[in-house]
């Protein structure tokens, strides 16, 4: 069952942010309701660093560095956050044995796609330059960072890279069309997102591309060869269709998909980790999902 | 006694499907190494590729848990693979649809023997590897239906209470040893077991499937929330889980209500109520 602390706090993201989101017609007002800083964890180092791109690595501060590299794509729309935003998870990520690069990729408006689609590929492609091994490296994201993870893995496989080991998605945005049905089903429940903001964000980050596009909405693209996947996402969200078309697709196109629909919680609740224990226990899985990728549980 | 999953070896009987499917990957999530029994050997290797991606040892076991001597032979078979286990997890179990007078004895035999007597000769096979784990835990999968009987649940509602009391007493025997057992008493969860419910002999199909149809719309709770529950029970050393609002009700009206419990529920059930009790000229 949920948590007391979920109950609790989705009134007060009910009101912090989906009251803001709703108002918001311009992007400076989008990053405005989105940029909750929130502490990054104890016990991680944050780097600055380039590769491919500027952004930052998380690792622990002590021990012997990660077998594992994760690549982070942070979420916001195509329009919000930064690699500092979502410390929460990268930093969770290394308390868990896994060191995370996230790059800052192009925003919209400013930069409307494909810019932080290359941004992305351009990190993944310096990854692999750099030496890091495939059967290494894995690839995550939330929100629209899930869907550009999952969009930067169609794209790789486009130009002939090779796959990560694994993929991981909270809450991931695959369908800028926003056909799913929850989009409309969830629409009061969400504590975060109105169903109609889906497509209003999608058309800041689109500018006037196909909204099927398969590189700005992995939903409508060719998915088989994807690594094997782990996708995180809320009961009550509005893009919990995304989430679970996507896992059935997958599934359909012979890629192993394991997905976890959770009761109550708001999107991308792992931002929420310090407060929430289904954010532990949703990091604890994925992070142990990406581990298993060098075989033996630790 | 409290045991962490993490490093253990957990023995998981109906894994292919459900509770035991999504237990099987949260155990695998938690470092724990497996071995899963289902009779379903595609579904039972699915779930194992699965909880391999997290890294888990795990070995796979095909076996009808109606059958003695197939239990029999699943600790030999485990220890090729595995070190003594530290959790015997029996969630295997199945449904029977109808009331008293239209099921025929085998297929309550055939209920009795996987949801009741494979706990008990599972319990038997595995204790005494149990006691080489250190700390142990066993898990039986009760039900509501372990806390109160409705009607057309002849059948299920016996075999729920008996594992209750087997695991009640268990746990009480082995109070001074450092193995704990924890009962668990799910509600409505998401799984295909209504649906792949056996028909009593004497029911009509039709009635039947309008009946699963109405049960359905109970399941409210999935596999993955009531394996996490059942998780954290396990390393909390419960003696007892409830899971679902639902479970929570159901307990509480049968505290209230001892006997008469039933009067009020069928009120709120309506049409499945009706479904399974016998017609008045019968009585």
């Amino acid at each position: 069952m949920a948590s007391l602390a979920a109950h609790l706090l989705n009134p007060v993201l009910r009101f912090q942010v989906k009251r803001r989101l709703a108002r918001a017609t311009e992007a400076r007002e989008l990053r405005r309701a989105f940029n909750a800083s929130l502490p990054g964890p104890r016990g991680v180092r944050f780097t600055a660093a380039v590769v491919g791109i500027a952004g930052e690595w998380a690792e622990p501060a002590a021990g012997a560095s990660p077998a594992l590299t994760l690549l982070y794509l942070h979420g916001g729309a195509y329009i919000a956050c930064s690699s500092r935003s979502h410390r929460p998870i990268t930093g969770g990520f290394a308390r868990r044995g896994v060191r995370v690069f996230a790059p800052d990729y192009r925003l919209a408006p400013e930069n409307p796609y494909p810019a932080a689609l290359e941004d992305g590929l351009a990190t993944y492609q310096a990854l692999l330059d750099q030496g890091t091994a495939p059967e290494r490296l894995a690839i995550a994201g939330d929100s629209a960072g899930g869907g550009l993870a999952l969009a930067v893995l169609l794209k790789a496989k486009q130009e002939g890279l090779p796959m990560p080991a694994r993929a991981v998605l909270f809450s991931p945005w695959t369908d800028l069309a926003a056909t799913g049905a929850s989009t409309v089903e969830n629409d009061k429940r969400d504590p975060m997102i109105k169903g109609s903001k889906v497509a209003e964000g999608a058309e800041i980050y689109l500018a006037g591309a196909d909204p099927r596009e398969p590189f700005a909405s992995p939903l409508y693209g060719d998915l088989a060869g994807l690594p094997p996947l782990m996708i995180h996402v809320g009961d009550n969200e509005v893009l919990r269709d995304d989430s679970v078309r996507f896992d059935a697709t997958a599934r359909a196109a012979g890629v192993t998909s394991l997905l976890r629909v959770w009761p109550v919680v708001a999107h991308v609740w792992p931002m929420f980790n310090a407060i929430l224990p289904e954010g532990r226990q949703t990091l604890d899985e994925s992070a142990a999902f990406i581990r298993g990728a060098v075989g033996a549980a630790r | 006694m409290r045991i962490t999953v993490k490093g253990k070896v957990a023995v998981l009987t109906g894994a292919a499907s459900g509770i035991g499917a999504a237990l099987a990957r949260q155990l695998a999530a938690r470092g724990a190494s497996l071995a899963l029994i289902d009779r379903d050997q595609d579904g039972l290797e699915r779930v194992a590729a699965e909880a391999r991606l997290f890294g888990a040892t795990v070995s796979t076991h095909v076996a009808d848990l109606a059958d003695p001597a197939a239990i029999a032979a699943l600790p030999d078979a485990i220890a090729a693979t595995h070190a003594a286990p530290a959790l015997l997890i029996n969630n295997a179990g199945v449904a029977l649809v109808g009331r008293f007078d239209q099921m025929d004895a085998a297929d309550f035999d055939w209920l009795m023997d996987i949801n009741f007597w494979a706990g008990v000769r599972m319990t038997r096979a595995f204790l005494p590897a149990l006691r080489r784990a250190g700390g142990a835990r066993i898990v039986f999968l009760s039900s509501v239906f372990g806390i109160i009987a409705p009607p057309g649940q002849c059948a299920y509602a016996a075999s729920k209470f008996a594992i209750r009391g087997f695991a009640e007493a268990l746990r009480h025997e082995l109070a001074d040893t450092p193995i704990g057992v924890t009962v668990v008493h799910p509600g409505g969860i998401r799984t295909n077991i209504a649906r792949s419910a056996r028909l009593a002999a004497g029911m009509n199909p039709e009635e039947a499937a309008a009946g699963v149809r109405a049960f359905e719309t109970m399941l409210k709770t999935t596999p993955e929330v009531a394996a996490s529950t059942i998780l954290r029970g396990v390393e909390r050393g419960a003696d007892r889980v409830l899971i679902g609002s639902d479970a929570y009700a159901i307990d509480a009206l049968q505290r209230l209500m001892p006997a008469r419990y039933w009067r009020p529920m069928q009120r709120r059930l309506g049409k499945l109520g009706g479904l399974v009790k016998a017609p008045a000229e019968q009585n």
